[in-house]
């Protein structure tokens, strides 16, 4: 019998196998695990040098065309996923995890390392307003911060967002701002004293991309490819877990898809179907850790219960993405030579939301250009030309609410095995954000109400609070150990036991959590 | 016509299109990666949508003003696909980059490609309504 199962191998089940591996613990980790075949050939250059002197098709679109699928299929799509050599990330999600969706679109990977493989990296610690309704304390999440923060490599500063951020220790310094991303911090410096009265604060983003070599991995080349392929600077939850197989700290099991568990009096035996030939597989051990996800981790859950009855919340941060021009930049030259995600992150106390609201301020050199196409209103040969001569001086900015502005989605086992999902719309009423708009226009961003758009409910990609942690907890409910109520030793590792969801980009808070449902499993 | 058979005349259009969003002929390559986007695009067409892209298309009209007009009306939606996708695999050649990357800075120039940018698209979009209710489409 194993001492501990972990389910998953995502960033939560990463960071659980971390802790565990870290107290002389050796978990089995049973996952599906699709990798990158590593087939296709690397692109070691710049982008733009690249597409200059060869044919991008491989790159860009694929033979399966897979970077055309939001044309092709007229679906809404999450680009960086689109791109061909991110393919194995949500390769077979709708075979694994069938779903029936209205309102909805969720996004699941079933790869080793799951959606971190294609994340912004954005990691952030958290404060005590991100802990609004846990049943758990800031300090109690602050050493696991430590650890994490050292294991990564998180580059960032300690600047007017370090409030928001918490401590600055152990940071490599920030990442080089694009030129575009410069302009706007240079503005904020002269504006800042009227920008923090209004509550509004600009400053570098705590990422997982480094700044300065780290172990065996290069610091940032500003090639533009981080849309197109997993760069080495950017930490993925598939870097510690190869570390961590490698040095044979865990018995790691792919090609396992858990279905469901079964507690006896003396251990868990853990049910999982072998994907390549369907047979049904057994795992005994004597905790388990959920970590596939808070909707697979539901999934499971459920099934083990096997009911088709009980409506579980799903929360997601609503967001918003708010395209602004710097026409100081019109008519500039392409920033060919960029990091091609977030440059500056901006906090909003909202008087009108009466909550945080967190904006990742996004460089745009890094898609295909044709990406922004369809998104400009004018003719097709004027739509060229205003991707030639306007995007180089736009940015975007993706605006993120905490998941407590909207009632949660719903989320349910339905007969055929399928999970229904009924998502909640969020309404982005342009009006309440007229200050942000105009604070924006100060800092030389211009932008307009009509510009603002709204991605499908699910498109954030942070979903938590299936199972979630409460003081005194009831079914499909946590303790705040992390433990299941009604088992003895089934935990929620991950973001299904979050209470609530902040603004805050969650992975690092989630990381940290499993480290300590992980550390609490094994006393 | 059926949707498949419909394939025969990709060549036209890859053509067709090309020349209106580059003004100039298409490289071999992109008519055959073009390919692939008829079908799947037709196939998910309805009868109507099909008949009327391509009358537009074997009349040898200008597509881009067309495409703008039906923006405009929600019509000829095939159009505007197809056009996205060709900018898109137009984007992976060397040769095109030029369309797509700015390499010089110079704000008066990127001033004056907004002026003609949306004096353009006025045009095409007067133009395009008028073919749109019958004009002459040649």
């Amino acid at each position: 019998m194993a001492e501990m199962i972990i389910v998953g191998s995502g960033a939560a089940a990463t960071a659980a196998a971390l802790e565990l591996a870290q107290r002389g613990h050796r978990p089995v980790m049973l996952d599906v695990g699709h990798a990158d075949d590593g087939a296709a050939p690397r692109v070691e250059d710049n982008l733009y040098r690249y597409r200059a002197q060869h044919d991008s098709f491989d790159l860009h679109i694929g033979a399966d065309y897979r970077g055309l699928a939001g044309v092709l299929t007229g679906e809404p799509t999450v680009a960086k996923l689109n791109a061909p050599r991110m393919a194995f990330v949500t390769r077979d999600a709708a075979a694994l995890g069938p779903l029936s969706q209205a309102e909805f679109q969720a996004i699941q990977s079933f790869a080793l390392g799951g959606l971190g493989n294609a994340w912004g990296a954005g990691l952030y610690r958290w404060i005590t307003a991100d802990l609004q309704d846990f049943p758990i304390s800031l300090a109690e999440l602050e050493p696991y911060f430590d650890v994490l923060t050292r294991e990564i490599g998180i580059s960032g500063a300690g600047d007017d967002l370090a409030e928001f951020f918490g401590d600055a220790a152990g940071l490599q310094p920030p990442l080089e701002l694009s030129h575009n991303a410069r302009r706007v911090a240079l503005a904020y410096r002269r504006r800042r004293k009227a920008l923090r009265a209004q509550r509004i604060y600009l400053g570098r983003p705590r990422a997982g991309v480094l700044s300065a070599p780290k172990d065996d991995r290069p610091a940032c080349d500003y090639s533009n490819l981080e849309f197109w392929q997993s760069q080495p600077y950017i930490y993925t939850p598939a870097v510690t877990l190869r570390r961590l197989i490698a040095a044979g700290q865990i018995d790691y099991r792919p090609g396992l898809l858990v279905q469901r568990w079964q507690e006896t009096a003396d251990g868990v035996t853990v049910y999982a179907r072998d994907v390549s030939s369907g047979e049904q597989v057994a795992v005994t051990c004597q905790r388990l850790l959920l970590a596939a996800g808070a909707i697979n981790t539901a999934r499971i859950a459920l099934q083990s219960a096997g009911d088709t009855t009980t409506r579980l919340p799903l929360l997601e941060n609503p967001v918003v993405q708010i395209p602004v021009i710097l026409p100081a930049s019109l008519g500039r030259r392409l920033d060919t030579h960029a990091f091609g995600l977030v440059q500056l992150n901006l906090v909003w106390e909202s008087a009108a939301y009466q909550t945080i609201l967190q904006g990742s301020l996004l460089e745009l050199t890094a898609p295909l250009r044709a990406e922004f196409f369809g998104r400009f209103p004018l003719a097709a040969r004027a739509n060229l030309a205003l991707i030639r001569h306007l995007l180089p001086a736009m940015l975007m900015l993706q605006l993120y609410f905490p998941a407590w502005v909207q009632l949660p989605s719903r989320l349910s086992l339905l007969a055929d095995g399928r999970l229904r999902i009924e998502g909640q719309p969020f309404p982005a009423e342009p009006a309440r954000l007229a200050p942000l708009l105009a604070a924006l226009r100060s800092l030389g961003l211009w932008t307009h109400p009509a510009l603002i758009q709204q991605p499908v409910t699910g498109h954030a990609i942070h979903y938590a609070g299936t199972l979630p942690m409460r003081a005194a907890p009831g079914p499909y409910q946590c303790h705040p150990s992390g433990r299941l109520h009604g088992t003895a030793r089934v935990y929620a590792a991950d973001s299904a036991s979050f209470s609530n969801l902040s603004a805050k980009n969650m992975s690092l808070g989630m990381m940290a959590n499993a480290m300590r449902i992980a550390a609490e499993a094994a006393a | 016509m059926s949707a498949t058979s419909y394939s025969r005349l990709h060549e036209t259009e890859a053509q067709a299109i090309y020349r209106a969003l580059f003004g100039r002929a298409i490289p071999p390559i992109l008519v055959q990666r073009f390919l692939p986007v008829v079908e799947r695009l037709n196939a998910a067409a309805s009868p109507a949508e099909l008949v009327e892209y391509y009358r537009a298309v074997e009349a040898g009209a200008d597509l881009e003003a067309l495409e703008m007009a039906g923006r405009l009306t929600g019509r000829l939606p095939l159009l505007t696909r197809k056009m996205q996708a060709m900018v898109a695999l137009a984007e992976t050649l060397p040769e095109n980059q030029s369309f797509y990357v700015n390499q010089r800075t110079s704000f008066v120039a990127g001033a004056a490609a907004m002026v003609w940018a949306a004096v353009h698209t006025a045009r095409q979009a007067a133009k395009g309504l008028w073919l749109l209710r019958g004009g002459q489409r040649g």
